[in-house]
């Protein structure tokens, strides 16, 4: 656990992240682990959105959109 | 455990329920199970109510199938996911709990898809599990091992492809079995959670009367969402339940248990096991053909640019390609009331008959071909997957606004009608946003005001001395008009009636499909069916009933045509309102036009058909664009300016003029006081903004 | 064709349309809902069932 924890929302476009923490017993968030984003998951951030927000993640094969001051509560672990 | 027997072998022909997330082909495969034409799209919210129809066992024997809206999961978000849930649960008056379920995954997207099957099972009833896209899974390198799945799930596993229809015939046999196996669920609930939920279950069937058979997933459902009144439907839970519910959320909080989480992520743990033995990844899929896609309609520059240009094509080719079939429709149409002229006497029945019917109806019909090409771009719009794109782009700007880009989708569909744009904010999630959707939706220019902006159009300058580019132009402005009217109104509503922080936007990006041609060609054929059905039946009636007040009470022998409609009913309704739309540059006969299109707008068109139909006495029938240059005030100014044209066409934008929509927003309201305050600010706006346009246009000299 | 047959079926085809409309109004409000008109579903949204409530 050496690697520095980001905010999924400064993860820059093209590289991965495994997610490590979650804000707990939020509502909203209980719908995204329920699409499948856990800790542990590994995400990718394709793009952002023209205007530059929201961000489109891939995760466990699919694509999700959700905007940068919701992702901004999801710590990642960068890939290396 | 053993279920009892009278589960697994029902007496009477099992009743299933189709469910799966969003977008996994739910609806494709009833259609092809009940030869029914449910709509079919690729975007989430095209099925957003229950739909039953029936399909036949190998035996002839009818078996009842009910479609249901997608859900990711039943710990339901939003009203369309509520459906799902209340139906699964029996909770639904009109619906029995069905007696089976079969539940479709996307085999692209195993693992997702297996969350809401892994709640399913816990209903205790039989689960057929149906593979859907298997071939789109074979394309993206994934294969899935069918029988490892069956044999470790314990239930029959049926690999298909819905679209085109392989895999049909081993579903409809095992859907014949009168025996299903229940499914191995082998799933424990978390150690700190277990003992809530059995006493939460035993709770919820001794004070909530719920089926002992459903009481632990209704626990579970419980503990997965922190709105209990929402999952509990609309009956509250009893005090008792909701005090065990209580303490247990302290006791967790206390001992800072995620309980929740904890929940979710053990479901997911049971299905990343499973995953892991199912699916094997034969070679790396390269980036797929909808990232390529995506890379140019989702790119900052030329994202933009493929919005502008698909809406400008489309207005284009309604100018061009309709310009051809429509005249065909309109000399048909002149022709049919010349032939009627010519083979009968005057009297009342030939004024009904061309005036009336051919003039009301026929100048609706010439719409057709400019209808056709409008639902052919949305329905290719809709089942490639574009609709979610544009949400994706939109949702900055919808942010500003407060509302998210899952607004946007209904706002697209209300391009085509207000109504299932309405029925489709039973995605969103929070209940004033949706209201606020709702209230906006009807400014987005619906099909319907097409016939009208199109002989405003046309009238605009006498013979085709319009450019192309002008009328698109116009016609985008209108189209843009509405809609910004739309994120206008929605901004102020968030801001004064509707408050409420801006919601989350979570949505999925389905990967493209090439359109389903088969799909598109059949929503245009049933939209045309739909046009002409309405035109034959209701518009013909009004026509009818149009032409009789236009032409009762008859006017002293000698009256000109003019002077006879001046003192008919219609006459005398359109003098009536006339002093409240002469500060908009309408006359009374125009003002029988806006009062008949409160039936519904393209009525005005139709109206007006009737209405410059019957001044004409000679007996060649002219297009009524040439009738509507002709037209007069009584001091000679000509009556159908630039500026009246295009100030109706503003007040037609604005105006709330479609009984259609008006149920529907009571029925998604529950009461009359939201259509009512929707019809009165609408209306209310189109007639400031009409009387400045045309004061200020008036004052500068056009 | 004489004027006078021609106003009576004239009046009765505008009866007719205009009974038409009414019976369609009456069908309306009694199954609430927008038809088949812009391939809505037709059924109604109805509250799930109510549930008996402990005293």
């Amino acid at each position: 656990m050496a690697a520095a924890l980001i905010k999924l929302s400064d993860l820059p476009i093209g590289s991965s992240a495994t997610v490590r923490s979650f804000p707990p017993q939020d509502p909203a968030f209980i719908r995204l682990r329920e699409m499948g984003l856990l800790v542990g998951t590994t995400v990718t951030l394709v793009r952002t959105a023209p205007l530059g927000d929201p961000l489109e993640i891939k995760l466990r094969g699919y694509r999700l959109t959700l905007r940068k001051s919701d992702a901004a509560h999801v710590q990642v672990e960068p890939t290396p | 455990m053993a279920p009892p027997p009278h589960l697994s072998a029902p007496a009477r022909a099992p009743t299933y329920a189709l469910v799966g997330n969003p977008n996994c082909g739910k609806s494709t495969l009833f259609n092809a199970l009940t030869g029914l034409k449910q709509k079919v799209g690729n975007y989430p919210g095209v099925t957003v109510e229950k739909k039953i129809g029936t399909t036949y066992s190998q035996h002839g024997q009818p078996i009842t199938v009910i479609d249901l809206p997608g859900a990711y999961s039943l710990a339901a978000r939003s009203p369309d996911e509520a459906v799902t849930r209340d139906v699964l649960l029996g909770r639904r008056s009109d619906t029995p709990p069905p007696d089976r379920i079969l539940c479709i995954v996307d085999a692209t997207n195993l693992e997702r898809n297996l969350y809401l099957v892994h709640q399913i099972l816990d209903l205790g009833r039989p689960v057929i599990l149906v593979l859907n896209m298997m071939d789109l899974a074979a394309q993206a390198g994934l294969n899935v091992r069918v029988a490892r799945l069956e044999k470790e799930l314990g239930l029959p596993v049926i690999p298909c492809e819905a679209v085109t229809g392989k895999g049909l015939m081993e579903l409809r046999l095992t859907m014949s079995r009168s025996d299903l196996p229940l499914a191995r669920h082998a799933w424990n609930v978390p150690t700190p959670i277990a003992p809530a939920v059995s006493e939460l279950a035993s709770s919820l069937v001794e004070h909530d009367h719920k089926l002992p058979l459903t009481a632990r997933a209704e626990a579970l459902l419980l503990l997965t969402d922190q709105d209990s009144v929402r999952v509990a439907g609309s009956s509250p839970l009893s005090p008792r339940t909701t005090e065990i519910l209580q303490g247990w959320q302290q006791r967790w909080a206390a001992e800072g248990t995620d309980w929740a989480g904890t929940l979710v992520n053990s479901r997911y743990d049971a299905i990343g096991e499973l995953a892991a033995e199912v699916v094997q990844r034969v070679g790396v899929a390269g980036p797929s053909t909808s990232d390529r896609i995506d890379a140019v309609v989702t790119h900052p520059v030329w994202g933009w640019l493929v919005l502008g240009g698909v809406m400008t094509l489309l207005f284009v080719s309604i100018f061009t390609l309709a310009q051809g079939p429509m005249d065909w429709i309109g000399d048909h149409m002149a022709m049919l009331a010349d032939g009627v002229k010519a083979q009968m006497p005057p009297g009342d029945l030939r004024g009904l008959i061309t005036d009336g019917a051919i003039g009301g109806v026929g100048s609706i019909v010439t719409f057709l071909p400019q209808i056709l090409i409008l639902f052919c771009f949305i329905g290719l719009l809709e089942s490639t997957g574009y609709m979610a794109r544009a949400a994706f782009i939109m949702d900055r700007l919808m942010s500003r606004v407060g509302l998210n880009g899952k607004s946007f989708i209904p706002l697209l569909s209300s391009y085509a009608c207000a109504i299932p744009g309405i029925m489709a904010t039973r995605t969103i999630e929070d209940h004033k946003d949706r209201l606020v959707t709702i209230l906006v939706a009807p400014l987005m220019s619906c099909s319907a005001r097409l016939p009208v902006y199109l002989l405003m159009i046309a009238a605009l300058l006498p013979g085709d001395l319009m450019p192309l580019g002008a009328k698109v132009g116009l016609m985008l402005l209108m189209y843009a008009l509405g809609t910004l009217g739309a994120f206008g109104f929605a901004w102020f509503f968030k801001r004064t009636l509707l408050k409420g922080a801006p919601p989350m936007m979570i949505m999925e990006l389905p990967p493209y499909r090439l359109p389903g041609l088969r799909d598109v060609a059949l929503q245009m054929l049933e939209r045309s069916w739909i046009f002409l059905r309405r035109a034959g039946t209701v518009i013909l009636a009004i026509s009818i009933v149009l032409w009789f007040l236009a032409a009762y009470p008859k006017a002293p022998d000698g009256a000109t045509p003019t002077q006879q409609l001046a003192q008919s009913f219609a006459g005398q309704a359109g003098h009536l309102i006339e002093p409240v739309i002469r500060p908009l540059g309408f006359d009374w006969q125009i003002g029988i036009g806006l009062i008949s299109s409160f039936a519904a707008r393209e009525v005005f068109v139709s109206t007006l058909g009737v209405v410059f139909n019957a001044e004409t006495t000679n007996d060649n029938t002219a297009p009524l664009r040439t009738a509507l240059l002709a037209a007069r005030w009584p001091d000679g100014r000509r009556l159908f300016t630039p500026l009246v044209c295009v100030t109706l066409m503003i007040f037609y934008v604005f105006a709330m003029q479609c009984m259609s929509t008006i149920a529907v927003v009571k029925r998604e309201t529950n009461g009359w006081k939201w259509p009512l305050f929707q019809t009165l600010y609408m209306t209310g706006t189109a007639w400031i903004l009409s009387f400045i346009f045309y004061q200020a246009g008036t004052a500068l000299g056009f | 064709m004489s004027p006078q047959v021609q106003t009576l079926l004239a009046l009765a085809l505008v009866a007719l349309a205009a009974t038409g409309l009414v019976w369609r109004a009456i069908v309306r409000r009694n199954h609430p809902g927008c038809g088949h008109d812009c391939s809505c579903p037709a059924s109604a949204l109805r509250p799930p069932v109510k549930q008996p409530r402990r005293p």
